[in-house]
């Protein structure tokens, strides 16, 4: 299926990507015949098979309610590019 | 035109564990921002989370205290959306196969009724950050600062079905919700903290009509009072918008405690596309029926089954026994002072007095003394043994009520180790003697005339200055029914 | 200098005996790799490197027998480090310094062996040439003008020039395999789950797998030895008792028969997949992978014909679930908490798009959408779900195969390394087709590896073909020995790659 500008402009802000036309033009062509290519999943003959989400039939495994010690928040925050006061920064959010 | 209201309650509860639900970081309120941020709370490259049994464990209690289906196999899911006090810019909740599915909550309204709530469901996830918006010292303008303490700290949402029907019935639900997940443990309950917070779904319809009305959803009210108010004003909006004409939409809302208002929220103007798929992280969580067995036997018994117990067995009137199970704390004093007088050998019937007068000592004398000072009744200065040695003299004569209330101050002050210490020490058994009583009621009689000539002039009560005169000369310890009788028949 | 390629033991034996210092291999290993003129590495710290030797010398001198002490090795720049910055191949996370270093990592650092620094790879593993790196190129030794593989074709590239006998690497759909198949390397793809995800930058999580890259099935196994086991840090991690992954090296690989030094591979069946011989599969390779069954026969193996009928549906299978989580694990990269971040923002929005726009490469741009896409409400039943069940469909149908076989064999990729001037800006779907053999193996789970098997001589180039071998999950020890045994059989694995030297100042 072929993709509209509409319709990649939607997929854009869902995941917080700017694009600048040309980029826009040339992943709408790609990104359409990926998703018309991989339609052919449809044709799949899956009646009563369940999805797959993990490869194994594990369980989950539990850790026990201990809480640990912390490295410095120095040292976890050093790679933020904005920091003051402990908190991170961010332009002022509104509500 | 007649309007029907419906509700339907999300409620996320923190659960009181030690550690986050999928890190080591510890969960305790109020710390220095980002000082209780793992690695996995921040969303590092390269981090995955790791389920806290604890939080399971509090899921299933709380399925079993509403009598709710626990899956054997539940599912988490990723839920995306981009905010930044959510740093994978997913939250790790569970969608379509929650841990815990059904169960009712019977709930007391105000005017004495009973309704049952039916539960949709209930679901483990992660809390999300804090923004801080307000400038700070440090915090340079134009700047929000993103705390990640919270982030992580794991919650159980409860779900009901859209079943109430006014502001006062969502109220009494979310009360009794929250008494309960404090009973059973898995909550610390506090309101201020953010331990407990609503978001109501409000929509209305006319009376008759069956397809529910659009809705909108009111976020984060943390008080009772703001609960209530929330969905007063959201449903006269709403009422009021249908009748000029228009058309509500769905949205979510804030309450705006200072104008009275719900307003839209900005940064939701656009539907969310949530894009829910199984965390592949996380494989699916079993619990077998072992587990749910082994949790079952360690529950408690739960607020109602106490009541009904107490209210049969006591015959305490419904407000008494629902004053005892306000708290955990509460029924385990008053369990407790039972279970001394069991061991006393000390049968406390049906309608006794020892029942209520326990009751009447908690929620009055007891109840005034935890006030004063501020304290929990899990910390008070006079545990049940000293109330129940208290009470039993008063009970059987030693002690007027006035007296034992002295007594109980001086318990409080830890003065005495118990009532009987406090009456030899301060020889405060009340005084029956006949003789000794007459004795002073001559005294009074003859030292106040006047009193006298009042109450033969018709003045009933001067019978009861004279009656606490003789109290005053006997230092209270005289028996008041006595010296009241005694009086009355000296002067007749 | 050869030691490099002569192997682990060789190299460790040396190390004992004295006749070299892990120092002195640190030293010489940079300056073989000099200025890099494969693009095989993107961070490199003399110092750290150094001290990293002279603990494992400390340690050697101690007469510490440890198997891979001393070893030098460079981890794909997926795995985080303390000592070294981690990008993933990406501008989003240039000069990050992971507070803790990945599991895989502290693993091999404690058995010993010294890290030379992080290698390029395809910006966040996506990709199957390398030439997605944000960085740079990497080249493929065989022929610098010409492709490694990818995404972890930097591991690849130098292992096969002789830089580092050994490579950590990621498979997600192929990206062990693949550059090992087309470097001429042996690769393995451990069973999912058997080697922990801690501190590996997610690309896809359901898929995603550490494995060794180096000259040989016996220092593959050397290394998971090192680096399998259960890490309580990740949920999905096997739990299972701690194995010798070369315990059926010159044993019987079939239970209950004794071994034949003659027919090692006595007894043992390996399906032939017929849709692995299909159009599509270039002469050039097909001629190898024949030879390399024949030489399986010889050893006594019974190759018989099967079919895995779903291979085809793997690849739309795998471009719908990885793009899908890839979306989700790369959400997280907005510049406010570490990563690039985008100057003076308007406001939130802006900090959000233009951080993530300014710091993604193109084709994790594609797969983000894609991925967007197919989880987004009204496709995700017939896209994502859909996927997952086809999913299910595959993994049936190896273990179907596996009901009567206990390996497959094949090709890794339907040709030999291609030049990289020509595709560079070759369609995505053409080169998402190319992974069309390593798929379905990523997405049931199973172990496997590509084992070098013969070359395509092409303009007077020899570039190496890999044959590919799959085991029933949890198998990896037999997976190992049969590679360990055609290993003993053939030499293919000890051909090298012309020396780089004669190489530099090539234009690119």
């Amino acid at each position: 299926m072929s993709l509209s500008q509409d319709e990649l402009i939607k997929l854009a802000k869902l995941s917080r990507l700017s694009l600048s036309p040309q980029e826009s033009e040339s992943l709408r062509e790609s990104i359409s015949s990926i998703i018309d290519w991989v339609g052919q999943l449809q044709q799949a003959p899956v009646e009563g098979i369940e999805p797959m989400a993990h490869p194994h039939d594990q369980a989950l495994r539990l850790r026990e309610d201990e809480p640990v010690q912390l490295e410095d928040r120095e040292v976890l925050m050093a790679n933020a590019g904005e920091r003051a006061a402990g908190f991170f920064l961010v332009p002022k959010v509104l509500d | 035109m007649s309007w029907e209201v419906v509700i339907g309650l999300e409620t996320h509860v923190q659960l009181q564990t030690a550690s986050k639900i999928f890190s080591g970081a510890a969960t305790r309120f109020g710390q220095e921002p980002n000082r209780q941020a793992h690695p996995v709370d921040m969303a590092l490259p390269g981090v995955l989370p790791v389920m806290n049994r604890a939080a399971v464990e509090a899921a299933i209690r709380f399925g079993l205290a509403i009598g709710a289906q626990i899956a054997p196999r539940s599912v988490f899911a990723r839920k995306h959306y981009f905010y930044p006090d959510l740093p994978k810019s997913y939250q790790i909740s569970q969608y379509e196969i929650p841990v815990v599915q059904g169960g009712r909550l019977a709930v007391a309204l105000a005017d004495g009724s009973q309704r049952v709530i039916e539960l949709t469901r209930a679901h483990l996830e992660e809390d999300a950050g804090k923004s801080v918006h307000e400038a700070l010292d440090g915090l340079p303008a134009n700047c929000s600062g993103i705390d990640l303490n919270r982030a992580g700290t794991p919650l159980l949402e409860i779900v009901t079905e859209p079943v109430m029907r006014s502001a006062q019935e969502a109220v009494a639900y979310a009360r009794t919700l929250h008494s309960l997940v404090t009973w059973i443990g898995i909550c610390d309950g506090n309101l201020q903290e953010g331990s407990f917070r609503v978001d109501a779904n409000v929509s209305v319809r006319r009376v008759g009509e069956t397809v529910l009305g659009t809705r909108c959803e009111i976020k984060n009210l943390n008080s009772f009072r703001f609960l209530e108010r929330a969905i007063e004003v959201e449903v006269a909006r709403q009422i009021e918008l249908i009748e000029d004409g228009g058309r509500v939409v769905q949205e979510t809302r804030l309450f705006d405690p200072d104008r009275d208002e719900t307003r839209s929220m900005r940064s939701k103007e656009d539907a969310q596309d949530y894009r829910y798929f199984p965390d592949p992280d996380l494989p699916p969580l079993c619990i077998d029926g072992q587990w749910v067995e082994s949790v079952r036997a360690s529950m408690p018994q739960l607020p109602e089954q106490l009541r009904d117990q107490w209210t049969v067995s006591l015959g305490l009137s419904a407000y008494d026994a629902s004053m005892l199970v306000q708290s955990r704390a509460h029924a385990d004093y008053f369990a407790k002072c039972l279970s001394v007088l069991q061991e006393r050998k000390v049968l406390v019937v049906v309608d006794s007095e020892l029942g209520k007068a326990l009751v009447n000592w908690m929620m009055g004398e007891l109840a005034n003394h935890l006030n004063r000072e501020g304290l929990e009744i899990s910390h008070s200065k006079v545990s049940p043994e000293q109330l129940v040695g208290l009470l039993l003299r008063v009970q059987d004569g030693t002690l007027s009520n006035k007296i034992a209330r002295e007594v109980f101050a001086d318990l409080w002050a830890g003065a005495f180790a118990n009532a009987d210490q406090a009456i030899e020490a301060k020889g405060l058994q009340q005084i029956q003697d006949t003789g000794l009583i007459e004795s002073l009621i001559e005294e009074v009689l003859a030292s106040q005339p006047k009193m006298v000539e009042e109450f033969r002039a018709g003045k009933d009560k001067a019978l009861n200055a004279l009656v606490g005169q003789v109290m005053k000369r006997s230092q209270g310890k005289a028996n008041p029914q006595m010296v009241s009788d005694l009086m009355r028949q000296r002067l007749d | 200098m050869g030691l490099m390629r002569q192997g682990i033991r060789t190299l460790r034996n040396a190390l004992a005996r004295r006749e070299v210092s892990a120092t002195e291999l640190v030293e010489t290993a940079f300056k073989e790799i000099g200025d890099d003129p494969l693009g095989a590495v993107l961070a490199m710290d003399r110092e750290a490197s150094l001290e990293q030797a002279r603990a494992a010398q400390l340690r050697i001198d101690q007469g510490d027998a440890s198997p891979l002490l001393g070893v030098p090795i460079l981890h794909k720049d997926v795995f985080v480090t303390r000592a070294w910055p981690t990008t993933a191949g990406s501008r989003m996370l240039e000069g990050y310094r992971s507070p803790f270093d990945a599991e895989v990592v502290r693993r091999l650092d404690q058995a010993g062996m010294v890290c030379l620094g992080k290698a390029n790879c395809d910006e966040f593993a996506m990709g199957s040439a390398n030439q997605h790196s944000a960085y740079k190129p990497s080249r493929n030794p065989w022929s610098p003008t010409r492709v490694p593989g990818g995404s972890s074709g930097g591991s690849a590239a130098a292992v096969a020039a002789g830089w580092v006998v050994a490579a950590t690497g990621t498979d997600t759909g192929g990206s062990v395999r693949q550059p090992a198949s087309l470097c001429g390397i042996t690769g393995l793809k451990p069973t999912y789950g058997r080697i922990s995800r801690w501190g590996m930058v997610a690309y896809a999580s359901s898929l995603d797998q550490a494995g060794p890259m180096a000259g040989s099935a016996d220092d593959c196994a050397m290394m998971l030895n090192a680096m399998a086991g259960f890490d309580q840090k990740d949920a999905t991690s096997l739990d299972r008792p701690e194995e010798d992954f070369t315990r059926y090296f010159g044993a019987s690989l079939v239970p209950a028969q004794k071994h034949d030094e003659a027919l090692p591979l006595k007894g043992l069946r390996v399906g032939r997949p017929k849709e692995f011989f299909a159009e599509g599969l270039s002469p050039g390779v097909a001629q190898p992978i024949d030879s390399a069954l024949k030489t399986l026969e010889a050893m006594g193996a019974v190759v018989v014909d099967c079919s895995l009928p779903r291979t085809a549906l793997s690849i739309p299978a795998y471009y719908v679930i990885a793009p899908a989580e890839a979306s989700s694990n790369l959400a997280r990269y907005d510049g406010i908490r570490y990563g690039h971040r985008a100057q003076q923002p308007r406001d939130l929005l802006d900090l959000y798009e233009r951080s993530r726009s300014e710091g993604f490469g193109p084709e994790v741009k594609r797969r983000i959408l894609v991925g967007a896409f197919v989880l987004s409400h009204g496709y995700f039943d017939a896209y994502y779900l859909q996927a997952q069940r086809v999913r299910r469909l595959i993994a049936m149908d190896f273990d179907s195969v596996f009901e009567s076989c206990d390996f497959i064999v094949g090709p890794v990729s339907p040709t030999v390394a291609w030049p990289i001037e020509g595709r560079s800006q070759m369609d995505p779907l053409a080169e998402y087709l190319a992974d069309i053999y390593t798929l379905g193996a990523s997405l049931a789970g199973l172990p496997a590896m590509s084992v070098p098997c013969g070359f395509q001589i092409e303009d007077s180039l020899r570039l190496p073909v890999g044959l590919q071998i799959i085991a029933p999950r949890f198998e990896e020890a037999r997976l190992l020995a049969m590679a360990h045994a055609f290993q003993q059989q053939t030499d293919w694995h000890k051909q090298q790659a012309p020396a780089q030297t004669e190489k530099r100042g090539v234009a690119i």
